[in-house]
């Protein structure tokens, strides 16, 4: 059983030293892309070819974006990343998500409302829970239009603690609301912002799961909002 | 595609730009920094290993080393371990240039050595107000 | 006593990526409460560039204390390298030459936690951006004493173990950008009312 333990825990640590590579391996060869597109950009004069390379930086700052998430995805593929788990305010991590997108709510003019309750706790490596407010705060802002609202709310129940997020966006359809958790998918052609790698909502599917969770989509149609409603058993 | 030359030396004056060495066995990314600092202004020398980058400083070679960290054989820790045995960093100012994330425990005991630390992929901009800025400091 | 003599000290640590923090937290500093004293893990050779830059941003000049020295209020002072530094009942600059603790010296713990209780609240813990964990248990300290806590955001560090060391301890009470460290120091009024 221990001899087991041993070899478990050597084939983790041989996938951490994988992915370690792995990332290494693709940041790489993107780093020279990066680098030099601005650089032959400032020097090109004819305007068609500046346009397609325009259009060449924003696919490698989308890959960019990419690797850094299936990297994400792939270190929440291992077990024993909850080990640092810790007990956590909620209100305090839901302030820290807002703070991040910021700038682009106020752009857009929106009202960002913290409703959580400052008494409630959530038990998570804090790493985890700022992906998952990173993404559910800002595909909240970035999928509503000018001047609307994300809201944040929680409730306590006996055995399990739920947080929502409510905007007054675009909304989802019935399919989109099963659809949106799967890798790579985008609820349709308006939403493929390429700064946006896809993986986002997979993500958080995956650290919900990870505690024992679940989490749901709904929307009461297009144009007319979406709430992400996410649920942790208590501890 | 050869490695690329080293910039002669500019007789040195009060308005001379710093001199920044790129440590990295990756002929692209020497490459690709190379055009970024010559293009402001910053003459670049090339060194493709740990032990290049030794080679270069007991010449006599003071400046600003951007150190790649994942390197073959000798990586960026033992460089700096290795230019601290050598007494050559005593005019040199580093800064890492690295894929890695952040550092791991090897970085322990050298903080002091390592001024900045830039991960990779990097925005051009980026690189160069950083040079910029390493810039005031080497400058006696 | 006087109620001069009950100025704040703030001590601010940093490391790896730090004098970049330095320069854009002290462009914005308009107002020195009482004593900052600063220890940032550098090469010897560039502690008094760093000072420089420093005055150079804020327009206070920065002291680089010696043995013995007073700490004065309204003055900026910059750890030299390669020694500890202490504080001696709040108010004596004092250095020692101990093993570097956490691979560095001089240690942002060692400092911080040279802090006696006696400054009560009259003090601010601030950690920058850095490797490994030289600066947590300080942080720790500060707060345990009555003093506030603050580490730069880990999202905008060169390397983020140290604040992220620092906020495992439980004991910071903020966490933010360099804007908002120097927003920190120039409202600092332990004293009276706070602005937050």
């Amino acid at each position: 059983m221990k001899e087991r333990t041993v070899q478990v825990e050597q084939l983790l640590r041989q996938k951490d030293e994988f992915i370690a590579q792995a990332g290494h391996d693709l940041k790489t060869p993107l780093t020279p892309i990066i680098a030099l597109l601005p650089h032959i950009y400032k020097k090109e004069q004819d305007p068609e070819l500046r346009k397609l390379l325009a259009m060449v930086m924003s696919d490698a700052t989308g890959m960019k974006h990419l690797i850094t998430d299936i990297l994400t995805l792939a270190k929440l593929n291992t077990p024993y990343t909850t080990a640092d788990a810790e007990e956590i305010v909620l209100v305090d991590e839901v302030e820290k998500g807002i703070l991040k997108h910021t700038w682009m709510a106020w752009k857009k003019s929106h009202s960002i409302k913290n409703s959580v309750g400052p008494d409630i706790r959530i038990w998570m490596t804090k790493s985890h829970i700022e992906s998952l407010f990173d993404n559910l705060i800002g595909n909240a802002v970035r999928y509503t239009p000018e001047g609307g609202t994300v809201t944040i709310f929680s409730k306590v129940a006996k055995w399990m603690t739920m947080i929502s997020i409510a905007d007054t966006g675009i909304g989802l359809n019935p399919e989109e609301t099963i659809r949106i958790f799967d890798e790579f998918y985008k609820a349709d052609s308006s939403r493929h912002e390429r700064d946006s790698s896809g993986l986002g909502l997979t993500i958080v599917s995956r650290i919900v799961h990870l505690y024992g969770g679940h989490i749901k989509a709904e929307s009461p149609g297009i144009g007319c909002g979406s709430t992400f409603t996410v649920t942790f058993p208590r501890r | 595609m050869g490695p690329p030359g080293n910039d002669t030396t500019s007789g040195g004056s009060s308005d001379a730009m710093e001199r920044v060495m790129i440590v990295d066995d990756d002929l692209h990314i020497l490459v690709a920094v190379k055009t970024v600092l010559n293009e402001a202004g910053f003459p670049v020398d090339i060194a493709e290993s740990g032990d290049e980058c030794i080679s270069l400083l007991k010449a006599g070679w003071t400046g600003i080393i951007l150190l790649d960290i994942m390197m073959p054989v000798m990586d960026g820790w033992d460089t700096i371990h290795a230019i601290n045995r050598e007494g050559v960093g005593g005019n040199v100012l580093i800064a890492m240039l690295t894929a890695k994330e952040s550092p791991d425990r090897k970085m322990i005991g050298l903080q002091e050595y390592v001024f900045d630390y830039i991960t990779k992929p990097f925005e051009p901009a980026e690189l160069v107000n950083k040079v910029q800025l390493y810039s005031k400091y080497i400058r006696r | 006593m006087r109620t001069e003599d009950h100025f704040p000290i703030i001590i601010i640590g940093s490391s790896t990526g730090g004098p970049q923090v330095l320069e854009e937290i002290f462009s914005r500093v308009v107002r020195v409460p009482g004593a900052i004293i600063i220890v940032q893990h550098l090469f010897h050779s560039f502690v008094s560039v760093l000072g420089g830059q420093i005055h150079e941003a804020c327009g206070t000049p920065v002291a680089i204390p010696s043995e013995g020295e007073s700490v004065c209020a309204g003055t900026i002072y910059l750890a030299p390298g390669g020694r500890h530094l202490l504080l001696k009942n709040n108010r004596i600059f004092c250095f020692s030459d101990t093993d570097k603790l956490h691979g560095v010296r001089p240690s942002i713990d060692l400092a911080m936690r040279s802090l006696s209780p006696g400054q009560g609240k009259r003090c601010m813990g601030i950690l920058l951006t850095g490797m490994g964990e030289d600066g947590a248990k300080g942080i720790d300290h500060i707060r345990k004493i009555g003093g506030v806590t603050a580490v730069q955001d880990p999202l905008t560090c060169a390397i983020m173990s140290m604040p992220l060391s620092a906020i495992a301890t439980g004991s910071v009470d903020y966490i933010l950008s360099p804007q908002g460290i120097a927003t920190m120091i120039n409202t600092f009024d332990p004293g009276g009312q706070q602005s937050r």
